[in-house]
């Protein structure tokens, strides 16, 4: 009746054109059935009334679009008469408890990005300590800043070098000792022939004064020979010469002797003193210092292993913190979740709040629109359920 | 030399989390909010690597691929999104806009640089 009315009121419109030819076509079907055309009138009957079921259906959805955009625009402040008052108590507690978890999500959130702000931003710092003390650790254990060598490795060398030094001066200490025992016995050696030496030259001095004396005997026998003796006297003068200059030879040698006696008995005090020293007290501070060695070669061992347990120390630090920033990140997926969760509670909240039943219905069913329209994802846009670590795919 | 990133995430921890992460190995670092911020700084500097969260306020993930392809210097850029969204239609929506490759959050720092160190050789 309300096409009827709205066809009269709007024949020039599309829906008064459809009534208007709807009736033509009905007109024309009884035409025909008076007209014996049974079969015509018939067919041109079901067209009629198929157009017209389809048309009913397609305004029927029109309608309700309509009435959804005019709900969607209006915000009843009070709730129409028709509605239960069961029902709108019902509706306005349901509203508030909505009201109240909307306030609770948002402040659940909101602590929950203040904590997360502030451990990722302790993790972080953290993360940079670590690698920090990596560095400085690597330093300590380096021999020097350019170089890859290790410090303790470093160490080892020196010690290994000193100890074949020290071995090497020990050796020789060791063989001057004998040297300079060798040395003694000759000395000792040329000490015993000094005496023969010094019998022989006074042999040579006895020699030579009976010489002297001999030639003195000649020259007065050859005086007293006269003119017959006076070659004689000659040869004499020349053997008291021979004799003299022999006696003076003596006396430089033996003069030389003693001096060489006195240089062997100092050599031989000196001798004596590099000999006597004690090569074993030497060994000893050896043994002493190689101890010594080997106990900082020892300890920079013990670092080196220190050192590498810290190494892996700090590796399982970095992959703990690693640990750690993915499992905080749970902040920003659950606030995702909670910003989805709140907007839906919030859609629901505002649609109770029209106390229309069926338009509550059709908006509820068509949520994600809603969702849409608020500006929020049409989805929940957080799929995981535990902190494993996510799917990584390169195109 | 150092290679140059540019993270763009709407959550203040993800960005601190993914920068201790990137100095940590040596990279330079520079933070966008959202997909408008990303593109300011984009037409200021150019960046090795893009890393990107896909829902953010006023430009998201996929908007900014989309964008920064049309620019003829980061048509060639990897850029990676890290998201929480874990659908197969999403992914393929970021391959269609021109993406490099999809990280699903929560991300494993150690993961995240091995993403890097393979697409940027």
């Amino acid at each position: 009746m309300a096409e009827l009315v709205s066809s009269l009121k709007h024949p020039l419109s599309f829906r008064g054109g459809w009534f208007w030819l709807s009736f033509l076509v009905l007109f024309v079907s009884w035409g025909a059935a008076y007209t014996q055309q049974t079969a015509l009138s018939l067919t041109i009957l079901s067209v009629a009334v198929m157009a017209s079921v389809a048309r009913t259906a397609r305004d029927q959805q029109v309608l309700k679009a309509t009435e959804l955009s005019l709900a969607a625009e209006r915000k009843p402040t009070e709730p129409p008469t028709q509605v239960p008052e069961r029902m709108q108590r019902i509706n306005r507690s349901l509203s508030e408890l909505l009201t109240e978890c909307e306030v609770n999500i948002e402040r659940v959130k909101s602590t929950q990005d203040d904590a997360v702000e502030t451990l990722s931003c302790a993790f972080a710092s953290l993360r940079s300590l670590v690698e920090e003390q990596n560095t400085l650790t690597y330093a300590l254990l380096k021999s020097d800043a350019d170089s890859d060598e290790v410090y303790a490795v470093q160490l080892q060398q020196f010690v290994e070098e000193t100890d074949q030094t020290l071995m090497s001066f020990i050796d020789t200490s060791e063989q001057i000792s004998q040297s300079t025992q060798s040395l003694m016995t000759q000395v000792n050696t040329i000490c015993e022939a000094m005496p023969t030496v010094q019998k022989a030259l006074s042999d040579i001095d006895a020699i030579s004064s009976q010489t002297n004396l001999l030639a003195l005997n000649a020259a007065i026998e050859a005086a007293r020979a006269g003119e017959a003796g006076r070659g004689f006297a000659v040869v004499a003068d020349e053997v008291r010469k021979l004799s003299t200059r022999s006696t003076e030879f003596s006396g430089v040698i033996t003069q030389q002797m003693t001096m060489i006696g006195d240089l062997i008995v100092s050599l031989e005090k000196e001798a004596r003193f590099v000999a006597d020293m004690d090569v074993g007290n030497v060994i000893c501070k050896k043994d002493h210092i190689k101890e010594q060695l080997l106990s900082i070669a020892e300890k920079a061992r013990n670092d080196m292993s220190v050192t590498e347990k810290l190494e892996s120390l700090n590796g399982q630090f970095a992959a703990t913190i690693g640990d750690a920033i993915r499992g905080m990140q749970f902040g920003d997926i659950n606030g995702q979740n909670l910003t989805h969760t709140g907007g839906i509670i919030s859609m629901v909240r505002d649609q109770l709040e029209t106390y229309d039943m069926a338009h509550i219905e059709a908006q509820i069913e068509d949520y994600q629109g809603q969702l849409v329209v608020r500006g929020q994802l049409d989805h929940n846009p957080v799929s995981a359920s535990s902190m494993d670590a996510g799917d990584v795919e390169l195109f | 030399m150092s290679k140059n990133i540019l993270v763009v995430d709407d959550s203040v921890s993800i960005r601190q989390m993914v920068e201790a992460t990137l100095r940590a190995a040596q990279f330079n670092v520079t933070l966008a909010e959202d997909g408008q911020d990303a593109l300011e700084k984009c037409r200021r500097g150019q960046f090795d690597f893009v890393l990107t969260d896909q829902n953010m306020p006023r430009m998201d993930g996929l908007s900014l691929i989309k964008a920064l392809r049309g620019k003829a210097q980061f048509s060639k850029t990897p850029i990676v999104v890290l998201t929480t969204e874990s659908s197969d239609d999403m992914k393929q929506k970021g391959k269609a806009a021109g993406a490099t490759g999809w990280m699903v959050k929560p991300f494993s720092p150690d993961v995240l640089l091995n993403v890097l160190k393979r697409v940027l050789g």
